[in-house]
């Protein structure tokens, strides 16, 4: 008989103010098993993590039909702290759940609660911080780490606790391409040496083959799909109809042959397409649609010789004699490993941050005589966490709160705040409380705030992180759609798949340092380097390089580039 | 904030258990509660800039806190020296304003030595803080105070309280940069108007806090805290020889200053009643 760790019946909760989070969910999970949850922003995930480690109904309170029993207990009848001893759950925001003093303690923490001997818990610890690639970082303080470290730390808090069952909800959302993989790599080790169990949130679709056993598949509270990965995977309608993500390697199978089984690794898409083209259902087409060439225009910003320690002892840094220039009308991406740089240097276009050497320019001139309020109506900065920057009783004040520091007339207002709450899918709830949105949509709110004031650059930095997929290119979309209006546009992420279809050009920052610039396509075959800084290409792009003998271009970023070659002779 | 945190070095005061740090600041609180006095409270500063030295921390890195404290100073002795109630000595006068039989306009020396004691009083305090905040980790003052059997709830409470003051800090000028951003040009204001966005800055500040705390009880309900068992401390906190010697010298001359002032031990007595 299998051992079930998880059991979840019939499971039905509203929260207090009516609002229906779950219905009627029935999932079993196996001791050892890896499930992913994907859904799109406000599916229900969160709240069926809280579930499984008793927050709710513990700390958060509702309305509950059904049952939870999580290693042997009923989360309704065991407190969170007895819960723990078997669950750990880390949530998506690090900032909330770092307490302690310093790297080690924090990780340390929960064993020690457990009452453990001291040299387990540092076996633990050690163990832990090594496994998220922490080790070496004990002493640091968890403030002086980056978004994506204070994220690598928070998983590591939970995996010290050596848990049966480990929840995760979105434990990768700030996370480079590589350090993604790692922590996927992680989960799969501790199956294979602690047989534990770990059920997690994600919108890394590209990453679910490669470590899930089993994904699920919510939409309105309600499971939609369950099944293997290339079972869910060939649901490539419900999975659009419901805002997942499909992995661009099934996404391309389910073009070319839609009635076979979706192809989930380089290698079995390759293998399909070879056998498509040998059965001359396909034919290789070299030539792809040229892309827009990286502006030569004017340039509107440039840096020179910028340097930025922070200060501390002794002091780091974060930028090292950065030269870029950034000419009217580009669509950039900035990437780089956490911790590379890419916030820092955007910060210096608005005088957040003043640089320790070297200068910025803004249309030529220094903008040293500038403060960032006179900056910021002409270059919008829209920053990583929105909970910081929304300071207004609605959604509508907040993105009228720019507009009337620009002191636009109130008609003008009104069109603009309608225009920008549209762009970003808010404008049914123009009076919530900005605190009562979902994290993403927060998240979106404070990119309508930004654009409505229609600055001449736009910057967006990790605009998409926790956005679910269309969220992500509902964003990069509305980006381009600034960009081809005119307005300079530079983005900050970590979503290569953005990156490469929506930049005409690409910068790859690393240690304070920029490794690479230049028009996305050439950048994406520079595949050493970007590992250098924590960055893999899309697996597009590794198919097509190895489809190049077969004579599909190597440098095709994108899905629709990639089939567009292919069914050129079909 | 930053001028107060913990700088890892390798240093006799280093080396030493939170406790013994710990019990330098509560004697220095009774010293200053209890003996005030200038050659006293002079000799017990003498013996925490002595700590200092061994501690090898850099004075210019109390330079903030020495701006705060001579503004503190020159208040004092500007009140006191205007309104201590048994000031004689006129040492100069900005005019009448009397109330009853005192000229509050006469700044007298009685007064100026009042509010100079009361400033040695606070130096007093002040400078034993670094001595406890600069050269000891959080984890070792959590970890001295579980062992004084103090509930960890309290423990919790001051160490995550120590936590939350630098992101209060960092939020609270994240939200001010997000204002900025917005084309609120709060540089150029008058003061008058930045006050009232500081308090529009305030709200979100506080609703950001409330919100990390409700995220700060899932995560330390989830990794067991409040559980019956005995909670084990990962820091060793046993006293070595230098504790002992660091205890002793600072119980004794703490000792030394109050017992002196009990007995009626007064350098300027005669200039200042209390």
């Amino acid at each position: 008989m299998t051992d079930v760790i998880a059991d979840i019946q019939n499971l039905t909760f509203a929260y207090p103010d009516g609002v229906e989070a779950l219905k009627d969910i029935r999932l079993q999970v196996s001791r050892g098993e890896i499930v992913a949850v994907m859904g799109a922003n406000g599916a229900g995930k969160t709240t069926l993590c809280r579930h499984l480690t008793g927050i709710i109904p513990h700390v958060h309170q509702g309305t509950t039909q059904g049952k939870v029993v999580v290693a042997g207990m009923d989360v309704y009848e065991h407190p969170v702290h007895e819960l723990a001893q078997k669950v750990s759950f880390v949530t998506q925001d690090p900032e909330g759940q770092l307490v302690n003093p310093d790297v080690l303690m924090e990780v340390a923490f929960g064993p020690e609660n457990l009452g453990l001997p001291r040299d387990e818990i540092m076996r633990r610890a050690k163990w832990a911080l090594q496994a998220v690639g922490l080790d070496g970082y004990e002493s640091r303080s968890p403030m002086e780490l980056s978004g994506g470290q204070k994220q690598r730390l928070a998983l590591a808090a939970g995996l010290s606790m050596r848990p049966e069952l480990l929840v995760l909800d979105e434990p990768t959302s700030q996370l480079d391409p590589i350090g993604t993989t790692e922590v996927f790599e992680v989960l799969g080790d501790l199956r294979t040496r602690y047989n534990m169990t770990t059920i997690l949130t994600t919108h890394a679709a590209e990453d679910v083959p490669s470590f899930a056993d089993r994904a699920v598949v919510v939409s309105k509270g309600k499971m939609v799909a369950l099944g293997t990965p290339r079972e869910i995977f060939a649901q490539v309608d419900l999975l659009d109809e419901v805002g997942v993500q499909v992995p661009q390697l099934a996404a391309i199978g389910h073009r070319i042959a839609p009635q076979q089984p979706p192809p989930l690794t380089i290698e079995e898409s390759k293998k399909q397409i070879l056998n498509l083209i040998q059965e001359k259902k396909l034919t290789p087409r070299k030539a792809n649609p040229p892309r827009q060439p990286m502006s030569q225009g004017e340039v509107v910003l440039e840096c020179v010789d910028l340097t930025f320690n922070y200060a501390g002892y002794p002091p780091v840094t974060a930028l090292r004699d950065v030269n870029l220039k950034v000419h009217k009308g580009e669509m950039i991406g900035i990437v780089g490993q956490n911790g590379s740089g890419k916030t820092t240097l955007v910060k210096q276009f608005l005088k957040l941050l003043i640089p320790t050497k070297g200068k910025v320019l803004f249309k030529g001139r220094d903008i040293k005589g500038f403060t960032t309020g006179e900056l910021a109506t002409s270059i919008g900065l829209v920053l990583q966490n929105p909970d910081e920057q929304l300071f207004t009783i609605s959604c509508k004040d907040e993105v009228e709160f720019g507009l009337r520091n620009l002191k636009l007339p109130e008609d003008e207002i009104k069109i603009r705040v309608d225009e920008a709450l549209g762009f970003v899918g808010l404008e049914e709830q123009k009076e919530f409380f900005p605190f009562r949105l979902s994290f993403g949509d927060r998240r979106s709110l404070t990119v309508a705030a930004v654009i409505a004031m229609r600055p001449e650059v736009v910057i967006m930095d990790e605009p998409t992180t926790a956005q679910d997929y269309l969220g992500r290119h509902r964003i990069a979309k509305l980006a381009k759609k600034l960009n081809a209006a005119g307005h300079t546009v530079i983005m900050i992420t970590h979503d290569m798949n953005l990156v490469t279809q929506y930049a005409d050009r690409t910068v790859v920052m690393g240690n304070g340092e920029i490794l690479l610039d230049g028009p996305t396509e050439k950048v994406f075959t520079e595949v050493e380097t970007l590992k250098k800084t924590f960055i893999k290409p899309p697996p597009v792009s590794l198919l097509a390089r190895e489809l190049e003998p077969y004579g599909i271009p190597g440098d095709t970023l994108t899905v629709d580039s990639l089939v567009d070659s292919l069914k050129g002779g079909s | 904030m930053a001028t107060l945190e913990y700088i890892r070095k390798d240093t006799a005061v280093h080396s030493l258990q939170a406790s013994s740090k710990l019990l330098l600041t509560v004697a220095s609180l009774a010293v200053s509660l209890f003996a005030l006095d200038f050659v006293l409270l002079g000799a017990w500063i003498v013996f925490l800039l002595a700590w200092w030295v061994v501690a090898g921390i850099d004075i210019r890195r109390l330079g903030i806190i020495m701006k705060v404290l001579i503004g503190t100073y020159l208040f004092l002795i500007i009140l006191q020296g205007f309104t201590y109630r048994f000031g004689e000595t006129e040492l100069f006068r900005l005019g009448v304003l009397m109330i009853g039989p005192r000229n509050y306009a006469a700044y007298t020396l009685e007064g100026f030595l009042w509010g100079t004691l009361i400033f040695m009083r606070v130096l007093a305090v002040v400078f034993s803080l670094p001595i406890l905040t600069m050269t000891t980790p959080m984890t070792k003052i959590a970890a001295n105070m579980g062992q004084m059997k103090l509930p960890y709830q309290f423990t919790l409470i001051f160490v995550t309280g120590i936590r939350f003051v630098p992101l209060v800090f960092q939020t609270w000028n994240n939200v001010l940069q997000a204002q900025k951003l917005r084309g609120r040009d709060i540089d150029k204001l008058p003061l008058y108007k930045k006050a009232g966005v500081y308090t529009s800055v305030l709200t979100p500040v506080l609703l950001y806090l409330l919100q990390i705390s409700t995220t700060l009880q899932t995560a330390l309900e989830c990794r067991a805290f409040g559980s019956p068992t005995t909670r084990t401390y990962l820091e060793e906190t046993k006293l070595r020889g230098g504790d002992y010697i660091a205890q002793i010298s600072t119980v004794a001359l703490a000792a030394s200053v109050i017992g002196l002032k009990v007995m009626g031990y007064s350098s300027i007595g005669y200039v200042i009643r209390m």
